[in-house]
């Protein structure tokens, strides 16, 4: 797409603009690509082309994605606490149940805030995390395009990738790809490859939104326009990405695919360990956990919950039959005696 | 007895500049179209994009912005969260417990004076 032209489409109009904010970024990014590039070798990668370019693109995705993993265990803390204010949740769900008017409702929101504050439980991690990882992600895409027009000379070297390193990054082919190919430019098996890519990318993409819209909303929120507009959202965004995949340099799907797959995984994760209250996973996991609790039990020879709840009533029944004094009737009252 | 009498700032539709309402415009657009894509994710009440509507409805395009730029730096991972109104004096610095225009979190909502003023008029 962009090799015919010796032009660069990024460095002109807005792009050029907005890239030329990011370029601290661009010229870490390089830096961090180049190191891992070194160390792979060190650890007996083979220099110059070869496929520790395309690991060191993969490791970029892993350095990014653990820079932003603290925000991801915060969220799951919070979860757990989450969990641990759910009654009092319920209660002022259960206090505004089937009021709609705007007064209300806002008086609902503010309560549940409140109790957020109080808590320092918060379901919500702030618009923030997604507006770091675009730029990163931004960025990226404009380096790797880049490599190809650095190894002509077309563009100035930026930061590590000097006109060598680029040259070396470009030349180097994985199933006879190479990294500036797109689906267009690619010949024969390689056009397999790419599509094979996309096709990963979309639904690994596709299946950890939708395994996080079915399983981990509440079961209160599982309805009205902004539901119904989550799940369209989950369909229509892959295909979206299908249409650009076609375009994008085969580095970028390295990127893409790997940086999907983590998604994947966390949101796998985080489903399983910890659910949304008053989701269908918390239902699941809440079984699980009683499953597990009795499994434990049978293996050391201890009755089971419902056993134990069921001896623990008759005990109580049994007491309350042979003491009178714990009976629940209310006690007459006894005339005092007068003094005359 | 409403905030925009005390300040005031001009709350009528007719005082507002053709800014601020192309600013609540684009606001409404945003709130309409981008934001319900993506689940709820702001840690105070109101959202950020109500706050900023309030905000330049309140004090106008240009403070309002101001207001809605720090609240959005606000709104982050490791901040508490939790109630914040836009304050009826304007102040940037109304968070701050020594701000005069300093405000403790209201658990209800004062009342909707733009509406009224709207029906006398």
């Amino acid at each position: 797409m962009f090799q015919s032209y010796n032009t660069f489409t990024f460095d002109q109009g807005i792009f050029g603009f907005f890239y030329k904010i990011l370029r601290p970024i661009e010229w870490l990014m390089t830096y961090v690509m180049v190191w891992c590039h070194k160390a792979l070798t060190f650890i007996g990668f083979k220099e110059g082309p070869g496929v520790a370019w395309a690991l060191s693109v993969v490791l970029l995705v892993i350095i990014v994605r653990l820079l932003i993993l603290p925000l991801f265990v915060k969220q799951m803390k919070s979860m757990q606490r989450m969990q641990a204010i759910q009654p009092k949740l319920l209660k002022i769900q259960n206090k505004y149940k089937g009021k709609t008017d705007p007064a209300s409702r806002e008086a609902m929101s503010r309560e549940t805030m409140k109790l957020y504050k109080d808590n320092n439980a918060n379901p919500a991690s702030s618009c923030l995390p997604a507006l770091i990882q675009s730029p990163v992600f931004a960025t990226m895409f404009y380096v790797l395009s880049a490599v190809p027009f650095i190894a002509r000379g077309t563009h100035e070297p930026l930061g590590a990738f000097t006109k060598d390193v680029a040259y070396e990054f470009e030349q180097t082919t994985y199933f006879g790809l190479r990294i500036s190919d797109n689906l267009v430019t690619a010949q024969g098996a390689g056009k397999i490859v790419i599509v094979v890519f996309i096709a990963l990318m979309c639904l690994a993409m596709f299946y950890s939104q939708f395994h996080n819209i079915r399983k981990n909303t509440p079961r209160a929120s599982m309805e009205g326009q902004q539901y119904t507009m989550q799940k369209m959202m989950a369909y229509i965004f892959p295909v979206m990405y299908i249409f650009s995949g076609i375009a994008f340099p085969f580095a970028v799907l390295i990127y893409w695919l790997t940086n999907n797959l983590w998604t994947l995984g966390q949101t796998l994760f985080q489903v399983y360990h910890m659910p949304t209250p008053g989701s269908p996973a918390a239902e699941e996991k809440i079984e699980r956990d009683h499953k597990r609790e009795n499994a434990r039990r049978a293996r050391k020879g201890l009755p089971s919950v419902e056993e134990e709840e069921l001896s623990k009533l008759k005990a109580l029944e049994e007491v309350a039959r042979t003491s009178k004094k714990t009976s629940h009737q209310r006690e007459q009252p006894k005339r005092k005696k007068r003094k005359n | 007895m409403s905030g925009a009498a005390q300040t005031g700032t001009p709350t009528l539709r007719e005082c507002k500049s053709t800014v601020s309402r192309a600013c609540i415009r684009c606001l409404r657009w945003y709130q309409g179209h981008i934001s319900p894509l993506s689940p709820p994710s702001c840690r105070y009440y109101p959202s950020c994009s109500q706050y900023a509507v309030n905000a330049v409805e309140r004090f106008g395009a240009v403070r309002g912005t101001a207001l809605a730029l720090l609240r959005l730096l606000r709104c982050r991972p490791w901040s508490p969260g939790g109630i914040d109104d836009v304050p009826t004096q304007f102040s940037l610095c109304y968070r701050f417990r020594w701000s005069k225009a300093h405000e403790e979190p209201r658990l209800h909502p004062l009342p909707m004076k733009d509406m009224s003023e709207e029906v006398q008029s």
